[in-house]
């Protein structure tokens, strides 16, 4: 029987297409692996089947009914259940309170809560995990808070079999849990399948999906690949269908400039919030990139190296020399850039003028507290045609710039104070094509120039496309290191999926 | 509060175990761990202490502080705080805050004095006097709730400005104060049976509701909103009535105050009242609750409420000028909400980053 059917579901967002004509049924009692590639659509397409999302053009089928719109707590009533990666806890409650959140039974009499049957329903929701948690009377009674993020997603596992659903979406349900947890969680997985009760589950962990995985559907840019059994398939095949058949690769990037060998940045063994151990050195004018899927701590990189985010490090070198980046003054004063791609968050004083926006950080820098404007202006009109920016005038307010204008204006704010290094966060998110294009032509004057640059980005091809080399990162590690030849989509993609290696780096 | 119903031991079980452990050292360590762990997971540990503290220091300063006459006045004249303490902590756990209990109380005073004067005085006009009081109470709660749950205005403004209409209402209705309410309201409110003042039984009777509150589930769904609230959408919990009763609950303790307060001074008062939002809040920060929703409960808050009168009589039985009062109290609370602020924030923070982190978008 078919539990849950999508055919010719479409959804866009503005101009970004998240899924495109997308077909995707689930069986009874099955375990259907959902995979592809950074923002290919695998995240809308569950959200369009809890509800979240309403599709602009398509059928659905939920459990043999058709369903044109569906609302969150629709979806939750006919049984669906999702057990997301940011989890839905109350920190301040109980883990009982959290489990039993809005489903305690009742008492006849008065309607109050029968807390007998309450504790009991709680201690059966987590007695599938009692291997690894200390279930007992005394632990229900926890805080959520005070117990580790693991423990907090079982809670969260625990809180969605409690309300009995017939399908459950697992989206990265098993990123922070350890081995002996995972195969507790694969265990449930099972005993849903016993009961005939579907699952779904988001996961870029290969040889979970060649251990337990009954179907796997691969997305492709919003797109669907292809829907096969997992035992007539490999991991190796799994990621070709995600990365696509043709490499698309048109290098914007010319050979690097072999002759810089000088190193300008070094970074020993650095610590700090998703970041574990990352040892790396930066050559002049090299666009170094930093890969792998996405929150495995690239931008925490980025930010403890511009002192934005506390961190413990051997040492930071620049030029050879030790020098101290805990704030972002400090980290200006040495002549480091970090262009964000939130823009609007952190990169522009959108109410201001272009000028302002231009000249601030330089102002800082050099301690000016006295300028002349003209003097200013003569600096700023030609870095701008440098960068090639259109705009008014000068005393307009950055509102009045395209989003990739207001980008160049980020990055001529920090070419003015001569930036040696430059920190780019998923820099051209949000930016037309055209723009994206431009910035990179800049991007590379400029290294060819004799600056460096650290490039962490979403769009994976980005990334392969303009830089020299690339660290791939999973879960706050430097687990694999790409060059020349293997500067490709299928080899990042390997590195990044690649557990058994993860693991061992982490040993 | 939450501990209770769910039978952890309690910290004096816990000093035995300790003593049959072993080495003195590890007893320290361990003793110093359950009080850190006391006042960041019992809110209202610090309250209670400070209580202790200037209750010893009372006794010290004026013997006849401790006169059983002296204790039964005092709870009569703590008792309108302590209710609109009691309604604000509902508020504050969902999440809000209640600017307008202040000029509440001076309205629901006015109209019970009001409609009882306009009817006659009777016996029956007096019930329906106070019947009107309360629904006013509940009334205007409903309002604020519709305003900050289904409007989604910021709490704090929107129950500022209902707290000017409010007392606008109040002036309306009575410009000045004036009217006369029977004095056996004096004499019941003062009454005491066996021994035990009126007052303390109406308290003890509304800590009984409170708890029936707790056992109907009320009170953990009203947290997981004032915790989380995205996490109680998740849960399909009604967020919205969950927040309009916890705001129609404050109106109620509230108009059941400005009835203490009628009976206290058997007139009616546009003007009673003012100051008692910051003084609730205040109260229900210092009984460890956390403003930002979540965590807290209400015995914290009638310590709270205990301790910012103590103060007062501190100060005069010092033989302080009443100007230092106020300088005082609100040096008081700055302490006490840095202290406790920052060791409830600690456990806190820790739980919270720790669920907001990580994640894919």
């Amino acid at each position: 029987m078919v539990i849950f059917k999508a055919t010719g579901v479409s959804k866009r967002y503005g101009e970004v297409v998240a899924l495109d004509d997308m077909d995707f049924s689930l069986e009874e009692s099955e375990i259907h692996y959902l995979v592809g590639t950074n923002g290919c659509g695998k995240s809308t397409l569950c959200k369009i089947v809890a509800g979240v999302v309403t599709p602009d053009a398509g059928e659905l089928e939920i459990f043999g009914e058709a369903v044109s719109a569906m609302t969150p707590n629709e979806a939750k009533k006919r049984g669906i259940a999702v057990v997301y990666q940011e989890l839905s806890l109350i920190p301040q409650l109980s883990i009982e309170e959290n489990i039993m959140l809005g489903i305690e039974p009742r008492e006849k009499s008065l309607g109050l809560i029968d807390r007998q049957t309450n504790r009991q329903k709680a201690i059966a929701a987590l007695q599938p995990f009692e291997k690894v948690i200390p279930l007992s009377e005394e632990y229900l009674g926890k805080r959520v808070s005070d117990i580790p993020i693991d423990e907090q997603q079982i809670v969260e596992i625990a809180k969605a079999l409690a309300r009995k659903p017939r399908l459950i979406i697992f989206d990265e349900a098993t990123a922070s849990l350890h081995k002996q947890q995972v195969e507790v969680f694969f265990s449930i997985l099972r005993g849903l399948k016993e009961v005939g009760i579907s699952t779904i589950v988001i996961s870029h962990k290969m040889e979970e999906i060649t251990e337990i995985g009954d179907r796997v559907t691969v997305i492709r840019s919003g797109k669907l690949v292809n829907t096969v059994q997992v035992k007539d398939v490999d991991a190796d095949q799994v990621i070709q269908m995600m990365v696509g058949d043709k490499e698309l690769l048109e290098r914007q990037r010319e050979e690097p400039n072999l002759k810089a060998t000088e190193t300008v940045l070094e970074v020993e063994n650095l610590n700090g919030e998703k970041v574990k151990g990352v040892s790396f050195s930066l050559k002049r004018g090299e666009i170094l990139g930093l890969g792998g899927l996405q929150g495995q701590g690239q931008t925490e990189v980025l930010l403890t190296l511009f002192g934005s985010k506390p961190c413990m490090v051997d040492a930071f070198k620049i030029d050879g020399e030790v020098v101290d980046l805990s704030t972002t003054t400090k980290a200006m004063n040495h002549s480091l850039a970090y262009i964000s791609g939130d823009r609007k968050k952190a990169g522009v004083f959108l109410e201001r003028p272009i000028f302002e926006n231009l000249i601030i950080s330089y102002l800082i820098k050099h301690r000016r507290k006295i300028f002349s404007r003209k003097k200013m202006r003569q600096q700023v009109l030609p870095l701008l045609a440098q960068i090639d920016t259109v705009f008014g005038k000068l005393s307009d307010t950055a509102n009045s710039l395209s989003g990739g204008n207001q980008q160049k204006i980020v990055i001529g704010r920090w070419l003015m104070t001569n930036p040696a290094i430059l920190l780019l966060d998923d820099s051209t998110k949000g930016v037309d094509v055209g723009a994206t294009k431009e910035f990179y032509e800049i991007l590379h004057t400029l290294c060819d120039a004799g600056m460096s640059v650290i490039w962490h980005s979403s769009e994976d091809l980005e990334l392969l496309n303009n830089t020299d080399r690339i660290l791939v990162f999973d879960n706050g590690r430097v687990v694999d290191e790409l060059e020349g030849e293997r500067l490709n989509e299928t080899e990042l993609y390997r590195a990044a999926l690649d557990t058994k290696k993860a693991q061992e780096v982490a040993e | 509060m939450r501990r209770n119903s769910i039978g952890q031991p309690s910290i004096l079980k816990k000093h035995k175990k300790w003593r049959s452990k072993g080495s003195k050292m590890k007893i320290n360590k361990q003793k110093a761990k359950a009080w850190m762990h006391s006042f960041t997971h019992k809110p209202y540990f610090l309250a209670l202490i400070i209580l202790i503290f200037f209750f010893i220091l009372l006794g010290f300063i004026e013997r006849r502080y401790y006169s059983l006459y002296n204790l039964t006045t005092k709870i009569r004249l703590w008792m309108p705080l302590l209710l609109v303490t009691l309604g604000q902590t509902f508020v504050i756990l969902g999440g809000g805050l209640d600017m307008s209990v202040s000029t509440l109380l001076a309205l629901v005073n006015v109209i019970v004095v009001q409609v009882m004067m306009s009817l006659g005085g009777g016996p029956w006009h007096q019930i329906i006097a106070i019947i009107a009081g309360l629904t006013t109470g509940l009334f205007a709660g409903f309002l604020n709730g519709l305003l900050v749950a289904h409007l989604r205005l910021p709490p704090l403004i929107s129950t500022y400005g209902t707290q000017i209409v409010w007392g606008g209402l109040a002036l309306r209705i009575m410009h000045q104060s004036g009217g006369e309410v029977p004095f056996t309201w004096y004499n019941v409110y003062s009454a005491t049976i066996i021994g035990i003042p009126f007052s303390l039984i109406i308290l003890v009777l509304l800590m009984l509701g409170i708890h029936f509150l707790k056992r109907t589930g009320y009170l953990v769904k009203l947290k997981a909103c004032g915790g989380n609230i995205h996490g109680a959408y998740e849960s399909v919990l009604p967020v919205n009535a969950l927040r309009v009763k916890s705001y129609m609950l404050s109106g109620l303790f509230t108009a059941l105050a400005a009835l203490c307060i009628v009976a206290e001074t058997v007139t009616g008062n546009p003007l009673s009242g003012s100051g008692y939002e910051l003084e609730s809040i205040s109260a229900v920060a210092l009984g460890g609750t956390s403003l930002a929703g979540g965590a807290g409960g209400f015995i914290g808050s009638i310590l709270g409420a205990i301790v910012l009168k103590l103060i007062n009589d501190v100060i005069f039985f010092a033989g302080l000028g009443v100007n230092y009062q106020v300088l005082a109290q609100g040096l008081i609370i700055i302490l006490a909400l840095a202290v406790g602020g920052q060791l409830t924030k600690q456990s806190q923070k820790r739980g919270v980053t720790m669920l907001r982190g990580g994640g894919e978008q």
